[in-house]
């Protein structure tokens, strides 16, 4: 039987042999002028490197949450016709729970969170293939803490649709038309990081597209996924983003029909995020959800604070109300992309 | 007297710096011959990364240069956070920021050795360098 000590020094040598390469790619870096935020490119080659840390202290009721939720790594090069990019993710670095009970954990174990190549047909097709954030909504194209607005993501980003697909992705823009964009996803196959996802999938087909006028971005999609080898499920988006100068509105709704389920599953929710002033941002959101696969069905309202000293550094905070009092919590958060 | 030397010195100063203007240009074998104000945002608002077949390097200058300044507003027409948030995202997408240099003459001479590179500089600088102007900011 593999000891506890036994895993931990694995762990170590991955992490180890990770920070090394880290290191040796650092130490060819020269040249360019490195902006905090902007990645390090190595030596005159088109590779970048980068990566983002979050860390995340929750209080809720009858529990008291530190966590280091996600450490990454990112390395991408851009060329004419092709790009490429590899994001390497640990979560749960350190975690410690106290309260009722307690408990105290640490993760080095970096999964693959998104590993593509992008061929591109001109100037507004592309093709891509590998592993990448699902193209469903606005949310999930950018989820990591510091270019979220709040510390806490919807459940409709959770529960409802796999957030990573390994697989095709093909979409072509318009950028004079009010048809902006559309898109097709393809999986036919398992993950690449052995269900490193929030539903472990092996079908997704979907289509997505924008529609835009002067003030609103409209985004609607559609799609199927298999997950655990024999679940299925359907889901329909339906989401709006409007930004101007002062305030931005995002609105994002989604119903799902599973297979084994008599009942439907829903959740909307509506996000007002207002510039106070440089730096400053106040949020406003609510969300409605009921899902009885996962026998979840709450309302919440959220009130949070984002000040970013940097532009690539967000200290946040939040409060969380729920329709039941027990999952009332505030969140606080720290991160940063660099 | 005095008073009159200073007011021609003066005035002949400002009168100077109306006649800098702000061009955006590329080195002489780039692809195209004119850009759009709304190709310009595109690139560098990280909506755009390609002409064609080719990635683009957008160039810029120190953040506080004065003319990078004048180009944020005058041809970007955003502020600075809005930029920066921009291609924080980018980043995280897999698309690196403008590249920054000192001095428009850096960014001039970079200009004219790589093809597929973009810049803003003054008229008087790109034409010192032989650099394509593919948009005027100012007649």
């Amino acid at each position: 039987m593999t000891s506890i000590k036994t895993v931990y020094n694995n762990e170590m040598n991955n992490v180890n042999r990770l920070i090394f390469t880290l290191v040796l790619a650092c130490s060819a870096v020269h040249g360019e002028e490195y902006t905090f935020g902007d990645g390090w490119q190595v030596a005159d080659s088109p590779l970048i490197i980068g990566g983002y840390i979050s860390s995340v202290y929750i209080a809720e009721k009858n529990r008291r949450t530190v966590d280091v939720d996600d450490v990454a790594l990112l390395a991408y090069g851009e060329f004419d016709n092709f790009d490429f990019l590899v994001e390497l993710e640990a979560t749960d670095v350190y975690k410690k729970e106290t309260g009722l009970y307690s408990d105290e954990s640490s993760n080095t174990i970096f999964h693959t969170e998104r590993l593509y190549g992008d061929y591109f047909f001109g100037d507004n097709e592309r093709l891509r293939f590998g592993k990448f954030n699902s193209d469903i909504g606005f949310w999930n194209q950018m989820p990591i803490n510091v270019l979220r607005d709040t510390t806490s993501s919807p459940h409709l980003v959770d529960d409802f649709f796999p957030k990573l697909t390994t697989g095709a992705h093909y979409e072509s823009r318009q950028t004079h038309d009010t048809l902006r964009r559309v898109s097709v996803t393809l999986q036919h196959n398992n993950d690449l990081d052995n269900g490193y996802n929030n539903f472990n999938v092996d079908r997704h087909y979907a289509v997505a597209c924008d529609i835009s006028d002067q003030e609103r971005l409209w985004r609607f999609g559609g799609g199927y996924f298999r997950y655990e080898s024999l679940r299925e499920a359907f889901y329909l988006l339906a989401a709006l983003k409007m930004e101007k100068k002062e305030w931005n509105f995002l609105f994002e709704s989604i119903v799902r029909e599973d297979t084994q389920e008599r009942e439907l599953s829903y959740d909307l929710y509506a996000q007002g995020v207002w510039h106070l002033r440089s730096k400053h941002d106040l949020i406003v959101r609510t969300e409605v959800e009921k899902a009885p696969i996962t026998q979840a069905h709450d309302t919440s309202a959220l009130v949070g604070y984002t000040y970013r000293p940097l532009n690539n550094v967000a200290l946040k905070g939040e409060f969380e109300a729920h329709k039941e009092s027990l999952l009332n919590r505030c969140l606080f958060s720290f991160s940063v992309l660099f | 007297m005095k008073k009159v030397l200073f007011f021609w010195l003066i005035w002949g100063g400002l009168l100077h710096l109306e006649a800098k203007s702000l061009v955006v240009a590329a080195g002489e074998s780039f692809r195209v011959n004119t850009l759009e104000i709304e190709d310009i945002r595109a690139l560098y608002l990280a909506k755009r990364f390609r002409l064609g077949n080719q990635k683009i390097i957008p160039l810029n200058l120190g953040i506080d240069h004065p003319l990078r300044h004048t180009f944020e507003q005058d041809v970007l027409s955003e502020d600075r956070d809005t930029l920066a948030y921009a291609w924080l995202q980018a980043h995280y997408l897999g698309h690196r920021a403008p590249k920054v240099f000192k001095s428009q003459e850096a960014v001039a001479e970079f200009l004219s050795k790589v093809d597929n590179s973009l810049g803003y500089v003054e008229e008087d600088i790109a034409q010192k360098y032989h650099l394509k102007i593919l948009f005027r900011a100012k007649e």
